[in-house]
């Protein structure tokens, strides 16, 4: 009796348990680039009117860090300017949205480069992903009264297997060029989780979000090769000694296709998925990792970064299937559709530029509104 | 006939061709590939095939790769300057046409106009223009839009500035563009072409001029920085005409019942091809510059240089030839009489 009244304060709360449809998510890659109030303002409600119960936000470490704290792990230090993420999320949450953060950059004096792609030295960045865990962790005071918001989940690094966000991918061991960033991105995973785990327990910690290379490389050619998604897992686990305890809970993936979701082959599609979850599940206690597909989409022009477009009509159509292929794949826990509205360097909007809908808008927005939430991803 | 390299390619691929400095560029679109479960990817590359003064080398950058589903892809206008970077106009079926300005380093190509709704605006003219990308906007009410688009990163210029006016002076029916000109058609008769100089930084129309009124509907344009072409639809059928500056005098190169399938005009030279004959008209005089056997299906010159893509099958498997010839005989150095 007592477990039908919790099913039903459940359901009626809109909350079910951990299973069913993934969250619906959509990145809206302008907002932190705001750097005034009411700009950050009218990007999110653009955010709400599409109905998106969650949204993922990439926070620049260089932009909130400029130069290096004295307490790094301490978000009150002085170094850190956290304003523009503190009106996100907060300005997120009062509209019963949920954030994701992914933590993307490298500033100056945390790197032996000093440049923006730099692989950072491990402990700067996981003191970093400590103070961004302690600041977020949903008791953290916030300026002016109360607290600021929880975060959903936390990604120590964007792309990690690609060169214009992890630099370098492959360094010279004797003599001969060997991929360097997984042993790297291992250690800082190691480094990290624990703190983020000691300042906010229900973060998710999610790692890998590896960008849309195919699975293997075929080798390091030069330093800034990228190297590809599963073959970047793989090293990645025997760094990390090849256990099944892992310093993560769940697993991004990035995937645009090239075709249509339910019928594209080659890796990262949907159809491929298994070769990836093949090599996660490894990593898992109970041999089923949870997955975040923590970019997909279709731009519907040519951009230098994705070389492949479709119509308008046709990217409404291929959002439908993309979820429906979601739904498929019970590891899949939640899908993020990038970005909302294009700018020139990526066009998979369901606003264009100048601000009008595209067809997919409202395909968007009718799934989102009525994608239920598992009371694993229940708001925080 | 003038002395040629050539470089062969694979079947029949729809073409187009263009100069950019010491390359000629290449846009290549392959049939279409049909994926197993049934969806198709339609595909354009780009590539500059580098020269030895007037000869292909055998040196090849591959630039941009453009793929989509919505619809087959057809290359579509090159426009080159001096320094080996050019605009390509992407066209094809079920987009709007996009100009991609190349190369950058970082990233190596830019949309100039990333709008793929299908309403947008289509590019029907462009032209680079120093540290500028020039284009010409058609926009779905029938007014244009003048784009200056900074795509160089020279000092004192930010970067990716795009500045856009409307055009002035009325809608045209044809539009070309040269560095420092905007060459357009009246769209109200047709038979009207006016010049317009564009100043350094924006569109601004410092000077006019109306060229002599054509004997009928223009139906095609180029413009370089001394010379106008026009092919013009006549009452008994197609002229090629040349105007030159200072005078602007209307000069008939050719004319024919069936229009030339392709023109191209590059500083002081026109070629055309009829069949499979190309020939070259520089001020003065007008030669045969090259016999081929096969269809000639793309042209190019810069004035000094001409770039064919010539099919051939001739029993063997299907290929096409990209040609490069000199002119002979070219402006600078041409004198009435003489010949080689």
């Amino acid at each position: 009796m007592t477990r039908l009244i919790m099913w039903i304060v459940l359901l009626v709360g809109g909350v079910t348990p951990a299973f069913g449809a993934p969250v619906i998510a959509i990145e809206d890659d302008m907002i932190w680039q705001n750097p005034t109030a009411a700009g950050i303002t009218s990007r999110i409600d653009l955010v709400a009117s599409t109905g998106a119960k969650y949204t993922r936000v990439a926070m620049d470490w260089p932009q909130i860090a400029p130069t290096r704290p004295a307490n790094p792990e301490d978000p009150a230090d002085p170094a850190y300017d956290w304003s523009r993420h503190d009106t996100i999320i907060s300005e997120l949450r009062a509209r019963g949205i949920g954030t994701m953060i992914t933590l993307h950059g490298t500033p100056p004096w945390a790197s032996n480069s000093g440049k923006w792609n730099a692989t950072p030295r491990t402990a700067d960045a996981a003191s970093f992903a400590a103070a961004v865990a302690t600041r977020y962790n949903g008791k953290y005071p916030r300026t002016g009264g109360g607290v600021l918001p929880a975060i959903k989940s936390l990604s120590v690094r964007n792309e990690p297997n690609i060169s214009i966000f992890n630099s370098p991918q492959c360094g010279r061991v004797g003599g001969r060029l060997v991929p360097v960033a997984p042993k790297a991105y291992a250690a800082l995973l190691k480094a990290s989780t624990p703190k983020i785990r000691a300042a906010n327990p229900n973060v998710i910690v999610v790692a890998g979000e590896m960008g849309s290379n195919s699975a293997e490389s075929g080798g390091c050619k030069a330093a800034d090769s990228s190297l590809g998604s599963v073959e970047f897992t793989r090293l990645l686990h025997t760094a990390l000694g090849g256990k099944r305890n892992v310093p993560f809970d769940m697993w991004g993936q990035h995937i645009y296709p090239v075709g249509p979701p339910n019928l594209v082959a080659a890796f990262p599609s949907w159809r491929s998925l298994s070769q990836m979850t093949e090599v996660l599940n490894k990593m898992h206690p109970r041999g089923r990792m949870p997955i975040m597909i923590s970019e997909t989409g279709y731009t519907t022009s040519y951009t230098p970064f994705h070389r492949y477009f479709v119509s308008e009509t046709q990217q409404a159509k291929w959002l439908d299937l993309t979820f429906r292929e979601a739904k498929k794949h019970p590891q899949v826990e939640a899908v993020v559709w990038f970005n909302m509205q294009d700018q020139r360097d990526w066009t998979a909007g369901l606003f264009r530029s100048d601000g009008t809908t595209k067809p997919s808008f409202d395909r968007f927005r009718s799934l989102a509104l009525a994608n239920v939430l598992n009371a694993k991803w229940a708001l925080p | 006939m003038a002395a040629r390299t050539q470089r062969p390619l694979k079947g029949w691929p729809t073409v187009s061709l263009g100069f950019s400095g010491k390359n000629v560029v290449l846009a290549e679109s392959t049939a279409p590939r049909i994926v197993p479960g049934g969806y198709t990817v339609f595909r354009t590359d780009t590539f500059r095939l580098r020269l030895t003064g007037d000869r292909l080398n055998g040196r090849v950058i591959p630039d941009i790769v453009f793929r989509t589903s919505a619809g087959q892809t057809t290359g579509g206008p090159i426009f080159g300057d001096t320094t080996g970077n050019y605009i390509i106009i992407a066209t094809g079926r079920g987009f709007p046409t996009q100009p991609v300005f190349c190369c950058t380093r970082t990233p190596r190509d830019i949309p100039l106009e990333p709008d793929g709704r299908p309403g947008a605006p289509k590019t029907i003219a462009a032209t680079l223009d120093g540290p500028l990308a020039r284009y010409l906007l058609q926009n779905a009410d029938g007014t244009h839009t003048f784009v200056s688009y900074t795509v160089s990163d020279t000092p004192g210029q930010p970067l990716f500035q795009r500045i856009a006016r409307p055009l002035t002076g009325g809608a045209p029916s044809l539009a070309a563009m040269a560095p420092g000109i905007l060459a357009t058609v009246d769209a109200a008769t047709g038979k009207s072409i006016r010049l317009t100089t564009t100043s350094a930084g924006i569109y601004d129309p410092l000077g006019e001029l109306v060229l002599p009124v054509q004997d009928g509907v223009v139906k095609r344009l180029h413009v370089t920085r001394s010379m106008v072409v026009a092919l013009v639809r006549t009452s008994s059928g197609f002229q090629l005409v040349r105007m030159d500056a200072p005078s602007w005098n209307r000069t008939v190169i050719w004319s024919g019942t069936r229009p030339p399938p392709l023109t191209a005009a590059g500083d002081r030279t026109v070629v055309y091809a009829t069949d499979n004959v190309v020939t070259q008209s520089v001020p003065g005089r007008k030669r045969e510059l090259l016999r081929l056997r096969g269809k000639i299906v793309a042209l190019a010159t810069d004035g000094r240089r001409i770039a064919i893509a010539n099919r051939s099958q001739r029993g063997k498997p299907r290929t096409t030839a990209i040609i490069v010839a000199s002119v002979l005989q070219p402006p600078g150095v041409y004198s009435p009489g003489g010949g080689s």
